[in-house]
């Protein structure tokens, strides 16, 4: 059966947050990045996911929890790796509740880009006490500032929300069912993941740049104009005639 | 036998009268336990909730409000003014808006009694205020500025009751003006676009010169005191408040800015933005991303805040709420623009964000000047002119405004929250400030915990839901049916003196009327308003309908006996 979900999403968040920030924590050991995630204890069902982070990433975009907002997602190796922008996380291998990954950024230094991979690791040994611990090993980690790791704390609180895990679970607990020959396991749930973000993406009717509030010209509104002339203006105006006409000749007759 | 039946009569009208005032605490009662389940909602709103917070807390640790940075003077102080205050007293968030509200109500009530309502009629409107389903939702118990203004909106339309009221009888109404002018001065600084309560002021004023008028039968009996008191008193009181606040800021930021989206230099520098020609022509983008590469050539001085904007893109806010995809709307942009600005490090305080944003200004003037960009002046405001190609958009946007004008959503909250997306620290400060009871730290840290001790729920909790649709339908109802009214009152009693009732709902009508319309011009450029934004005019209208109707159809009655 798969096994969770929502902490994968948090923990790749968290790990972009780490490496597209530049980023630090608080580390009790020297150069370690460590931060818990609360997490619900069901998610733990489809915990095997976390060896596919493209998919799982996928799956997250279908309920509306992309990790990135502003940059596509881009899937490689089927699943196993990830990549936004500059930034790409790959699974490495998992031992007992420890998933490895390496996560990696590309800086371009103007003459040449530079690569920058460190580990990063999900341990999932608690996830029925409702934590997850991730941790990554960035060099030179313990020089980054205090506000910046406590900004990524801060972020990854934000990430731990029991709605978005809750929304997790029931979709996936959905996809589960809806497996035919009742198969188990993150490959069962992978097909009905890529449908489902095949039938959710745009097809050709999908208008791409043209925003709402665009421009359009007065002379297609002339219609409306003369609308609102009659009723805001002409018909008060002869109402008020009619009226103060009909009072001059009350006066008249009193 | 006559004397038997006086007392007789005494006694019954006696007794009427306790029965009504038993029956207003019964309803008041039911009330309080209709939301007596209810708690803040904590939410993680840096322009918003949560930055009144963070402002009351700084406000209550003697540090102003809080460290300069691109948030702290966006919002006006009115909120975390509040918050501090009722903390420092010791009385929870909720609680404070909920007893401002009932007590605005209950104030409400005497003036309409006093206006010669029938008690039953006084009732019935007063059901309608206590059991308006907004006061059961999540906006209502969010720590945001609308439900704060709706009590304090009821209680200055109350006041105005009184005065006038005092005034055709003669008596004193000193204490009610204080109230008018206390409620009126406080909210100047509450809701940005409360600041159109001059205009209600002014209508009250002029309101009242004429019923004067008219009562006298000219210029000349007319006692001026009373009525030059009723302009100047709030108005003397608005000011001291204004220049206390501006001290206040002055002596914490270096500078007596109270918001610098209406103040000092942005809303300049936001003109100057838009001012440059851009093949984008949308009313909700004013600085598109044409115009930004443009500047980053041209205003070097501005590449490090154009480098800090966030891409626009479809997973955006702005293309999610607006449909402003490709670019950031008006919503968004400004924020952006702040907070860019002060991340790096151009903006450290007051003083030199003024600066700061002056010397781009001068140098987009510059440009402009001398053909680097192509300028055409769009106003001086943060808000541009209006100008006639925007009708249609004109047109949608009041019929969406109208809409919730008659019909705002509620959004009932039925179930308790007992988690919510914050962090520790952010729940924690909220906790501090509101002093709400619904926050549980071990809870919100593990997932896996439960709950262990019992969440009151109100034994009445499930009526809050089942209220909403006849209340809405009723509601919507009662102001059509006053709307025609008045309009049968214009036509059929002509000339006519309005009582005190009828000329308060008039005034408050007419300020309804104009905030509606410029409400509307702002949601042009700056994209559709949340029904909240009509929650203070959706309850007194519903509040005044009934009275209204009433007092006008009596009126006619007495006319007619005449």
């Amino acid at each position: 059966m798969l096994k969770f979900k929502s902490r994968l999403l948090l923990a790749f968040q968290v790990m972009f947050c780490v490496v597209t920030c530049g980023g630090a924590y608080l580390a009790n050991a020297a150069g370690e990045i460590r931060i818990e995630i609360p997490v619900v204890p069901s998610l733990d069902r489809y915990a095997d996911l976390l060896a596919y982070p493209g998919y799982f990433s996928v799956a997250l975009e279908n309920n509306g929890l992309s990790p990135s907002l502003s940059s596509k997602l881009k899937v490689k190796e089927r699943g196993r790796v990830l990549e936004i922008r500059n930034a790409t996380l790959k699974y490495v291998s998992v031992k007992g509740a420890i998933y490895s990954y390496e996560a990696a950024v590309t800086l371009d230094l103007g003459v040449a880009d530079s690569r920058l991979a460190f580990p990063v690791t999900i341990d999932l040994s608690n996830v029925s006490s409702g934590k997850v611990v991730a941790t990554a090993t960035p060099p030179l980690a313990n020089l980054f500032p205090s506000e910046l790791t406590d900004r990524i704390r801060i972020k990854a609180g934000l990430i731990a929300n029991i709605n978005s895990q809750q929304k997790m679970i029931d979709y996936l607990d959905g996809l589960a069912g809806s497996v035919p020959d009742g198969s188990k396991g993150a490959a069962a749930l992978i097909e009905p993941i890529l449908v489902d973000a095949y039938n959710k993406g745009g097809g050709p009717v999908m208008t791409r740049g043209h925003d709402v509030g665009e421009a359009v010209p007065l002379s297609d509104q002339w219609m409306l104009l003369l609308t609102l002339v009659i009723w805001l203006l002409i018909v008060p105006a002869a109402l008020l005639y009619q009226r103060l006409r009909a009072r001059r000749n009350e006066t008249r007759r009193a | 036998m006559n004397f038997n039946s006086k007392f007789l009569a005494a006694d019954m009208q006696q007794a009427r009268a306790i029965l009504f005032w038993l029956t207003a605490v019964l309803m008041v009662a039911i009330k309080l336990v209709l939301v007596s389940d209810l708690s803040v909602t904590i939410n993680y709103f840096p322009h918003d909730d949560s930055l009144y917070v963070e402002r009351a807390l700084a406000l209550l640790s003697g540090l102003g409000f809080g460290q300069y940075d691109s948030r702290v003077l966006v919002k006006y102080p009115g909120i975390s003014l509040w918050l501090a205050g009722t903390r420092l007293i010791g009385l929870p968030f909720l609680l404070s808006v909920n007893l401002t509200y009932l007590a605005a109500g209950w104030y409400m009530l005497a003036a309409l009694l006093r206006c010669g309502t029938h008690r039953g009629i006084a009732l019935v409107a007063f059901g309608f205020l206590l059991f308006n389903p907004i006061t059961f939702g999540v906006e209502w118990t969010r720590v945001m500025r609308e439900p704060l203004s709706v009590g304090i909106f009821v209680a200055l339309t109350a006041s105005m009751l009184h005065i006038a009221v005092g005034m055709i009888a003669g008596k004193r109404f000193w204490i009610h003006l204080l109230v008018f002018s206390v409620a009126f001065a406080f909210s100047l600084y509450l809701r940005e676009d409360d600041r159109l309560l001059w205009g209600l002021l002014i209508l009250f004023a002029a309101a009242l010169v004429w019923q004067a008028k008219q009562r006298a039968g000219g210029w000349h009996d007319i006692r001026a005191l009373p009525l030059v008191a009723v302009l100047l008193v709030p108005i003397g009181m608005a000011y001291a408040y204004d220049a206390g606040l501006r001290e206040f800021t002055e002596s914490h930021y270096g500078l007596p800015i109270l918001h610098e989206y209406s103040e000092g230099e942005y809303p300049k520098f936001m003109a100057a933005l838009r001012s440059i020609d851009s093949k984008k022509d949308n009313r909700m983008v004013m600085v598109p991303q044409e115009t930004l590469r443009q500047l980053r050539v041209v205003v070097p001085r501005f590449a490090p805040v154009i480098d800090r904007l966030p891409p626009p893109g479809q997973g955006t806010h702005s293309c999610l709420l607006h449909g402003v995809c490709s670019e950031w709307a008006n919503g968004w942009m400004p924020f952006w623009i702040r907070d860019a600005a002060f991340q790096a490090g151009l903006t450290p305080s007051l003083p030199a964000a003024q600066d700061y944003f002056r010397e781009v200004r001068q140098d987009i003037e510059r440009a402009c000047e001398s053909g680097s960009l192509k300028c055409t002046s769009r106003g001086s405001a943060l808000v541009p002119p209006m100008e006639l190609r925007w009708t249609r958009a004109y047109v949608a946007e009041a019929w969406r405004l109208a809409g919730m004008s008659l019909w705002p959503a509620p959004h009932v909250i039925e179930k308790p929250q007992l988690i919510y997306d914050v962090s520790v620290e952010l729940g924690r400060k909220y906790q501090a400030i509101t002093m709400t009871e619904r926050f549980d730290t071990e809870l919100q840290t593990n997932f896996a915990r439960r709950v262990v001790l019992p969440v009151f729920i109100s034994p009445l909790s499930g009526i809050k839901a089942l209220i909403v649709t006849p209340y809405q339908v009723g509601a919507c109802i009662l102001m059509l049916t006053a709307l025609l009214s008045f309009a049968w009152r214009l036509w059929t009693l002509d000339g006519q003196p309005l009582s005190p009732l009828g000329t308060v709902t008039l005034v408050v009508g007419l300020y309804f009327l104009a905030r509606f319309l410029i409400l509307t011009y702002v949601a042009v450029f700056m994209g559709t308003f949340e029904s909240r934004m009509m929650f203070s005019t959706y309850t007194v209208t519903v509040l005044l309908a009934l009275p209204f109707v009433h007092d006008l159809t009596s009126q006619k009655q007495k006319n007619a006996q005449i």
